[in-house]
């Protein structure tokens, strides 16, 4: 399947978001003049370790974010609005009928004294509120059976902790599914999975695309899964938005010298046993207390004098094949 | 192998009436590695924490240095207590909450009656080695890093200067510019110190980056066991090639892997299925393995393996 | 701890526990020695005295002066809550300990132990143990540790459950050290926090419960001044002088706010999770 590589009208279009929380060392910085697109049908991974701000980025698109929030500035465009514009009601209205979220812990997002369909039949409520309750339910163990729980005409009826959590976290997915949303979001989706179930949630979700019309956001900090799914990339560090493009651009010839070392992380299949690994010295920046200019020049091997001066744009790097880095080196 | 310094003969363990571990038998030589593999419910918890003697076997034998150590008590407990260490999988949690790092880390020459005037200079020496700044001795450890507890938990571990070293999920929780830290310096302080080491990870390049031999669980047993030159790159179980596979490796420019993502999930072992534990995920089972429980038999390169159809010939 | 109290300074309601628990203190510790009068010596010329000069806070129907009755009161008081919670805290802590890693026969033992003290109503109790073996101060002491016995041991056993598995407690067993020591240096500092916080707030119960004894002659022993006894006294003559009973009233009020309040502010300082929202 061919799609766009740059989207000219973009289901979400980030623009200069930057995210402050009052804590009691000072407003912690968790974004930066982030400025991204969501194209409309693609899988956009958000790449970064903890502490880079990705998941306030997905919790700023739907205004999920925490009560200790002291600055939020920029916009989010979406079908026309600034969603940050919008009162919080209107925003709160758009999750579950046109944005939907899965977590890294099913157990959390299900409500445990429900059963499953129950659930399942209640989120419709949004999107289908003429539907009658038998086809709901009908609905919800079709999209049971799709997502593979087995016998889902029965277990429909269980509790969710009568799951296991490779079955729960399709039961999310079902449930996100369910909603259609233009917009679904995943956060660490396999990350409390073991290897071999976390290999059978994304085949599930690479088979799954192909039937959803929607624009997946996947945060997550496994290259691996991230290189597997995405059609584009998005590298965050200590807030900063440091490379963008496609994920064969950006996997496959990083510019950004943050992007290039953390890659070089990555223990690939062909490790000498007890060679040294590579690592990036230092730590990251204390979100109080941000160095000036670029917030990767402190632990960069490249830095040069001018990257400690100014907070560099993120400029294109192949033309206009949407490959951008934030880097006066570049 | 002569005179491992660890050596676990058909070691069983049940809680009630839950098999968790069953019959399983592994030497580990002085100065080696052994990288110990598998799922959750696969029993690495409870395996190493049998070797460590937190848990009485139900059946079988463990002996450290020639000695059995099982039914240890008092003196000869405190003994091998000594010269086998753990790091712990969550690091923060595994460090006594209201003490100081520095109570943390003269804890265990307390409770070995060790003069801590001898022994500190000692201590601090370990604290640089593994890469902590002498500030952090007097935070408690709620105030520091994960990176920082999990080095606190290394060195507190190296205190006693233990000759095995039991990792248990050593990078789990990292960031992967962490993660190449951590392993580098378990590396080079099983060198340094001539450690002995179990490595138990559900991360497979963490154990081939460190481990000189491996050990693949599944429901308990032992599937797989040998070089981790040859296990890990040309697997004889099915099991352990699925394992090999399934997580999504880093791989630019290629999308989905060749082979196919194992079926079904592990079983529950209180119920385990027949013959070969493995049979209902096993894309490769027969009639034969629903039945009859494979016995382990040793391939050409050394390694054992409990298959009827393993991938290599004998 | 002083991280603790700074927490507890800066409510408002905790400002006003303290200071009354401060000026309680400073009654029952310094009073009796700085207090004019001894506070057992009749007068009856001066008996029914309002609050005067010579007086501070009048005197009773025997023209005992109230302020020095109402500070040795307040001693007796306050040795009688602190002992008794002392006691109460220390084998309800070893038992709540002893039951959680005890064989569940033992743990069984124990609760139904705790479940027959907790079900037999103290006055009863108290009653009892005074008609076998005299009033007296001690035994106000003994009585009311063993029924609040099973209040920590409660806590404590929970709390023990919910550490006992805990990944710092089976690091030390790997490092080697012995269970005494896990448990005096590892386990006990970790479930401290609540027990504290609920024996400050027994302590106003405690002095309500020793002033109740008192009052009905079952607690301190007479001439010994207890705020019960002062209540009694006064509420006998109370169509003589309202003082007595106005004093000795208002100073159980004034403790008892003093601790709860202190208390309360005390729990939430410490973990604010503790409080359970009506």
């Amino acid at each position: 399947m061919t799609r766009p590589t740059q989207d000219a009208d973009p289901l979400i279009a980030i623009r200069d978001l930057s995210v402050s929380f009052a804590t009691s060392a000072g407003p912690a910085e968790v974004l930066r003049n982030v400025t991204l697109d969501l194209g409309r049908g693609r899988i956009v991974g958000l790449v970064g370790e903890s502490g880079s701000g990705k998941s306030t980025l997905a919790s700023a698109i739907t205004r999920l974010l925490p009560a200790n929030l002291s600055r939020l500035d920029g916009g989010i465009l979406y079908e026309g609005r600034d969603l940050l514009a919008e009162p919080e009601a209107a925003v709160a209205a758009l999750r579950g009928s046109r944005f939907a979220m899965i977590f890294q812990d099913p157990m959390g997002a299900l409500n445990p004294v429900f059963r499953v369909g129950t659930q399942l039949v209640d989120l419709q409520r949004a999107k289908a509120p003429k539907a009658s309750r038998r086809d709901r339910m009908a609905r919800a163990v079709a999209m049971l059976t799709r997502v593979g729980i087995p016998d889902a005409a029965r277990r429909i009826r269980d509790y969710p902790h009568q799951f296991s959590g490779g079955m729960r976290q399709r039961i999310m997915i079902a449930a996100a599914l369910l909603c259609e949303p233009d917009l679904l979001i995943a956060d660490e989706p396999t990350t409390a999975l073991d290897p071999t179930i976390e290999g059978q949630i994304v085949a599930l979700i690479d088979e799954l695309r192909h039937g959803f019309q929607g624009t997946i956001l996947l945060i997550s900090h496994s290259l691996g899964l991230v290189s597997h799914l995405c059609d584009d990339v998005a590298v965050l560090y200590a807030g900063a938005l440091v490379e963008r493009g496609p994920a064969a651009a950006v996997l496959g010839a990083p510019r950004h010298p943050y992007t290039r070392a953390l890659l070089a992380c990555e223990i690939g299949a062909d490790v000498v046993r007890r060679a040294t690994l590579a690592t990036i010295p230092g730590d990251a920046p204390d979100p109080t207390r941000l160095p000036p200019g670029c917030v990767f020049a402190p632990r960069c091997s490249q830095a040069i004098d001018s990257c400690r001066d100014a907070v560099p744009e993120l400029r294109p790097v192949d033309g206009d094949g949407g490959h951008a880095a934030a880097c006066l080196l570049v | 192998m002569t005179d491992p310094l660890l050596s676990v003969d058909r070691l069983s363990l049940n809680f009630g009436p839950v098999p968790a571990v069953r019959s399983v038998s592994f030497a580990l030589a002085r100065g080696e590695t052994l990288g110990v593999v598998g799922e959750s419910g696969s029993g690495k918890t409870s395996l190493i924490r049998a070797a460590l003697g937190l848990v009485p076997p139900t059946a079988g034998s463990l002996r450290f240095d020639g000695a059995d150590i099982t039914g240890l008590r008092g003196r000869d407990l405190k003994a091998f207590r000594r010269a086998a260490q753990m790091i712990f999988q969550d690091p923060a949690a595994a460090l006594s909450p209201r003490m100081k790092i520095r109570d943390l880390l003269a804890e265990p020459l307390r409770i070995h009656d060790v003069p801590l005037a001898e022994a500190w200079p000692g201590v601090l020496d370990l604290l640089r080695r593994v890469g902590l700044p002498d500030g952090v001795l007097d935070k408690h450890p709620h105030q520091v890093s994960g990176g920082q507890a999990r080095r606190v938990g290394i060195a507190r571990a190296l205190v006693l200067r233990p000759r095995l070293l039991v990792a248990d999920e050593p990078t789990a929780g990292l960031d992967l510019s962490v993660q190449g830290d951590i392993v580098n310096l378990l590396v080079d302080l099983q060198r340094g110190f001539g450690l002995t080491c179990l490595v138990v990870s559900h991360n497979l390049d963490v154990v081939r980056a460190m481990a000189d031999r491996v050990l693949v669980l599944y429901l308990g047993r032992v599937v797989e066991i040998g070089a981790a030159d040859h296990v890990l790159r040309a697997p004889a179980h099915p099991y352990t090639r699925a394992l090999l596979a399934a997580a999504p490796r880093f791989d630019p420019g290629k999308r989905l892997s060749r082979v196919p993502p194992l079926n079904g999930e592990v079983p529950s072992p209180r119920t385990p299925p027949s013959g070969c534990v493995f049979h209902p995920r096993c894309p490769l089972a027969t009639n034969l393995c629903g039945a009859v429980e494979p016995v382990e038999q040793t391939l050409a390169d050394g390694r054992r393996v409990a298959c009827h159809t393993p991938l290599l010939t004998p | 701890m002083r991280a603790v109290f700074g927490r507890v300074w800066r409510q408002p309601v905790g400002r006003l526990g303290l200071l009354l628990v401060v000026a309680v203190l400073l009654l029952g510790v310094i009073g009796p020695p700085l207090a004019p009068y001894d506070p057992n010596k009749l007068n009856i010329l001066a008996r029914f005295g309002a609050p005067s000069t010579a007086h501070w806070l009048g005197t009773d129907h025997l023209g005992r002066d109230l302020f020095s009755r109402t500070a040795d009161g307040g001693r007796v008081a306050l040795l009688v809550a602190l002992s008794t919670i002392a006691i109460a805290l220390a084998v309800g802590t070893l038992l709540g300990i002893a039951a959680a890693y005890a064989s569940p026969w033992g743990e069984r033992a124990i609760l139904v132990v705790f479940d027959i003290v907790s079900a037999f109503p103290t006055l009863v109790f108290a009653l009892a143990v005074v008609a076998l073996l005299g009033p007296g101060l001690d035994k106000v002491i003994l009585i009311v540790a063993i029924t609040l016995i099973p209040h920590f041991g409660r806590v404590a056993r929970a709390q023990t459950l919910s550490l006992r598995n805990s990944p710092f407690l089976e690091a030390e067993r790997v490092l080697g050290a012995q269970p005494w020591r896990i448990t005096a240096h590892h386990l006990v500092p970790n479930i401290l926090g609540p027990l504290v916080v609920l024996a400050s707030m027994d302590i106003p119960v405690v002095i309500t419960i020793e002033a109740g004894l008192s009052f009905l002659g079952v607690g301190v022993p007479p001439p010994r001044a207890s705020w019960g006894t002062l209540l009694h006294d006064g509420y006998t003559t109370l169509s003589q002088s309202p003082w007595p009973v106005i004093v000795a009233a208002g100073m159980l009020t004034l403790a008892t706010l003093g601790f709860t309040l202190f208390g309360e502010a005390l729990r939430d300082a410490i973990d604010p999770k503790l409080r359970v929202e009506p």
